[in-house]
């Protein structure tokens, strides 16, 4: 019975990792247009979450967790808008590095990648709820 | 009269236990569906022949008086998992879980699961048969 509760946690902590991985790919739409200030300003840079698989002591399982969460180093995007004050002297203003597309895909993996975990919790407590039948 | 004395019971018992242990390593593979440089592993297949061997090949050390230590080999886990060596596919981070399968293979485990605890009961039935319940 510990096994399956076990099981469940590990699911439940992969479920926790790719909720973090969905808010950080909120964030990276919703600033997908957040554009700098002034002339010497930086855009928005994207986010990328990674994710590790470590011990965790206090249930001496491994368990996933997020590793880090750190800024894509890719260029930023440029755009001709010579009334922006943050344009430059040849009339471009910097754009975050956000491809939408990129963003929605990535969405979906982790939408996918959390119905997995989902599903596994509901084969363990069929599994679970089997075994207590033996009981009766 | 112990239940696990009773071959069917604990071949049946077995086969519960490499079934959650399975299920422990498939949910530890679909957290990880997505952490780079992570391999699928997989639970050594459940060969009866295999576990009777190893059961009858345990050697335990006797007591002859009341006070020792029993002194019993116990291993804490008692399938080994292995790395799968030729996984479906490997993405270009290194991780090497395919979910599709991973959810079969839980499936798998389910079906057996409630396979095996519906022989359990059955044997039971079949007990309360011989009490004349």
């Amino acid at each position: 019975m510990d096994d399956m509760i076990k099981t469940m946690r590990i699911s439940t902590a992969g479920m926790q990792v790719q909720g973090a991985r969905l808010r950080v790919i909120s964030e990276n739409i919703a600033n997908a247009d957040s554009l700098p200030q002034d002339a010497n300003g930086k855009p928005y840079r994207r986010k990328l979450i990674t994710f590790q698989n470590s011990l965790n002591r206090a249930m001496g399982l491994n368990m996933v967790k997020v590793h880090s969460i750190k800024a894509d180093q890719s260029e930023f995007g440029k755009k001709f808008d010579p009334n922006h004050p943050a344009a430059d002297e040849d009339g471009y203003v910097l754009t975050p590095n956000v491809n939408s597309l990129v963003e929605m895909s990535d969405m979906r993996e982790a939408q996918r990648s959390y119905e997995a975990n989902l599903q596994l919790i509901k084969a363990s407590k069929a599994m679970l709820n089997g075994a207590i039948e033996i009981l009766r | 009269m112990s239940f696990n004395n009773i071959t069917l019971f604990a071949s049946a018992r077995k086969r519960l236990d490499w079934l959650t242990q399975r299920q422990e390593v498939l949910a530890q593979n679909i957290a990880n569906a997505d952490t780079p440089k992570y391999r699928a592993s997989d639970l050594k297949g459940f060969k009866f022949h295999e576990i009777l061997r190893r059961e009858s090949m345990q050697l335990n050390m006797s007591a002859s008086e009341g006070d020792h230590l029993p002194g019993q080999r116990k291993r804490l886990r008692s399938f080994s998992e292995h790395k799968v060596r030729s996984p479906y596919e490997t993405a270009p981070n290194g991780n090497s879980v395919v979910l599709e399968e991973q959810m079969a293979k839980v499936n798998e485990s389910q079906i057996n699961h409630q396979f095996t605890t519906n022989i359990y009961k059955k044997h039971i039935k079949m007990f309360m048969m011989a009490l004349g319940r």
